[in-house]
């Protein structure tokens, strides 16, 4: 794409700290965009109650993130953005290419919050955002999962 | 066989599916029924209310403890929204766009307000362009301790233009 192309495109990356995320199957009966919402909403709304009434959301995959109305609202005004991602999806996509064919813990290491997930043979199988040092939060959930992945890899 | 990981969309400003006709159908089914139920809950609470003021009913009224924890966990949940709404975006937005020159184009924002970090990619035509935009970054508004942390040339693009990123702190 041409400089003058790309001019007046900008992409905004949400911190982590900014954006929830949920392992979530998807339900063939939905259908349209407020249905979607709506059952991304009561699934985030099972784990952290009435504030998921305030959340925009999206899946891919069977990955799904929530994040403030508010603040969308806030950065959509802006009318050169023209892509929003939480910080993990942009992780992703850039690391894609390169994770092995038996899976990679994906670590995003933040200065005082670590968003570990793990993706393995196509499909994701775990995710974690929290506060704390991302030894920890990956021990933690190489544990629960109880997965043979080794592999990790730090992504930005 | 492994194939190559489908790409993650999440992107917030990407078209949706389109509404079709089973959905919206369930959605009309749903909100008939939502509508009916909530007629019922209404005269129920009415005929409540009736018979508690005929003094046939009694009910003592008690609002269930919130748990410490959960009041915790609320006040920071609110203190993260303000935080994060207290991030002026559309200032933010406006001074790298205002910042941007002519052989310039602004690709990615990733601010940290946590960290009061500001990360963005850009392209450029040539080096001294490159330069010229960091500077101009240096004297933006709201912007501090502005500096390059990498380079590279994009040899798939016939014009050899320049891909950097930048860090600043937000003032």
């Amino acid at each position: 794409m041409s400089l003058e192309k790309l001019k007046g495109r900008i992409t905004v990356i949400l911190p982590n700290q900014y954006v929830r995320y949920a392992l979530v199957p998807w339900n063939d009966a939905l259908e349209g965009e407020a249905e979607e919402q709506a059952y991304l909403r009561h699934h985030f709304a099972k784990v952290h109650g009435e504030r998921a009434k305030g959340w925009a959301f999206r899946w891919s995959d069977g990955l799904a993130s929530a994040i403030d109305k508010h603040l969308l609202d806030d950065i959509k005004r802006r009318k050169n953005v023209v892509s929003i991602q939480p910080a993990l999806m942009a992780a992703f996509n850039a690391a894609r290419t390169k994770i092995p064919a038996a899976g990679a813990w994906l670590v995003l290491a933040d200065e005082d919050r670590t968003c570990v997930a793990l993706y393995a043979r196509g499909k994701w199988l775990a995710v974690q955002n929290a506060r704390g040092p991302w030894g920890e939060i990956l021990e933690r959930e190489r544990h629960r999962t109880a997965t043979a992945v080794q592999e990790v890899m730090h992504v930005q | 066989m492994f194939s190559r990981p489908r790409r993650l969309e999440l992107d917030y400003l990407a078209s949706r599916r389109p509404t079709r006709w089973p959905g919206v159908l369930v959605l009309a089914i749903s909100l008939a029924l939502a509508a009916t139920l909530f007629g019922r809950w209404r005269e129920a609470q009415v005929e409540l209310a009736r018979l508690e003021a005929a003094g046939m009913v009694s009910f003592e009224r008690r609002a269930a403890p919130v748990p410490e924890a959960r009041l915790a966990e609320e006040a920071k949940a609110a203190e993260a929204v303000v935080r994060s709404l207290a991030l002026p975006w559309a200032a933010l937005v406006r001074a790298v766009e205002q910042a941007a020159t002519r052989d310039v184009a602004l690709l990615q924002l990733q601010p940290d307000p946590q960290a009061r970090l500001l990360r963005l990619s850009a392209e450029a035509r040539h080096r001294e362009a490159m330069f010229a935009y960091v500077r101009r970054l240096s004297a933006a508004e709201g912007l501090a301790e502005v500096h390059l942390v990498s380079h590279q040339v994009n040899r798939d693009d016939p014009q050899r233009p320049l891909q950097f990123s930048v860090q600043a702190t937000l003032r």
